[in-house]
């Protein structure tokens, strides 16, 4: 689930590839993943990992909503 | 530049020599530049200043209040910014409860706020860390010598992207009647990363 929005932030991919000549501002987002979405088996290690992503990382789905 | 990593070999050393020589050289930024910013940051970069802000947030709960909404602004009360480094970076504060431990790393390298923490402890940057505090955080505290109740819930949190994770450990109880640089003086690096609690 995403859990922040974080503000625009230039896509690193796209800096990389221009070589710093191109920054092109994308949404960045805090998602949470449960330990059991990320490594599978039974949800029981009570763990979870927030990973900071920009927006075109991530594809939509009709189960997570924005929070 | 100086080197602000410290424990460095010759051959790393040598490496940011070589490296250092060819960004001046394409004329992306200047010698000057760089040793001012090394400068500021050693100057500022310690534990101590990031041990200063959770020293805050427990005495003041509407400093903490400020410190989890929008924690870049909170800390200049304190005199400390995030714009020292080579680039400015937002700062988010978590904080650890009864029912929540938060612990941080850096999955890609070694990202962490230099300026409140100064520069990270061999083992942050070390791959086996940061493979396994997001697979098996509960083990790797355990093997920092922090035992967490089964029930309590751990998150991790990866600095994949802009933002820098500070944890806020838990007070101690029995802290009531210290003033704030005591309070300072229990806050510990491992604390503020989230391998240890206070």
């Amino acid at each position: 689930v995403i859990t922040e929005y974080q503000g625009e932030y230039p896509l690193p991919d796209i800096l990389v590839l221009t070589r710093g000549a191109t920054r092109t501002l994308e949404p960045l987002y805090g998602v949470r993943f449960s330990a059991g979405e990320l490594w599978g088996g039974e949800d029981t290690a009570r763990f979870s990992v927030t990973v900071d992503l920009w927006e075109s990382y991530l594809e939509s789905s009709e189960e997570d909503r924005i929070l | 530049v100086t080197d602000i990593h410290g424990h460095a070999g010759s051959a790393t050393a040598d490496r940011v020599k070589r490296v250092e020589a060819a960004v001046v050289a394409a004329g992306l930024t200047t010698e000057a530049d760089l040793d001012r910013v090394v400068e500021v940051l050693a100057a500022q970069a310690s534990p101590r200043q990031g041990a200063r802000v959770v020293a805050r947030a427990w005495s003041d709960p509407g400093f903490a209040q400020r410190l989890f909404a929008d924690a870049n602004t909170a800390i200049e009360e304190l005199g400390l910014s995030m714009r020292a480094g080579p680039a400015p970076v937002r700062l988010k504060a978590v904080a650890n409860s009864e029912s929540v431990h938060n612990v941080v790393v850096c999955t890609l390298c070694s990202c962490y706020p230099v300026s409140l923490l100064g520069p990270p402890p061999t083992w942050y940057k070390d791959p086996a860390y940061r493979s396994r505090v997001v697979r098996e955080p509960r083990e790797v505290l355990a093997e920092f010598g922090t035992q967490l109740a089964p029930e309590t819930e751990i998150r991790v949190w990866d600095s994949s992207a802009e933002t820098r994770y500070l944890v806020v450990p838990l007070r101690p109880s029995g802290t009531e009647s210290l003033d704030e640089p005591t309070l300072a003086d229990l806050v510990t690096r491992n604390g503020l990363i989230g391998t240890a609690v206070v």
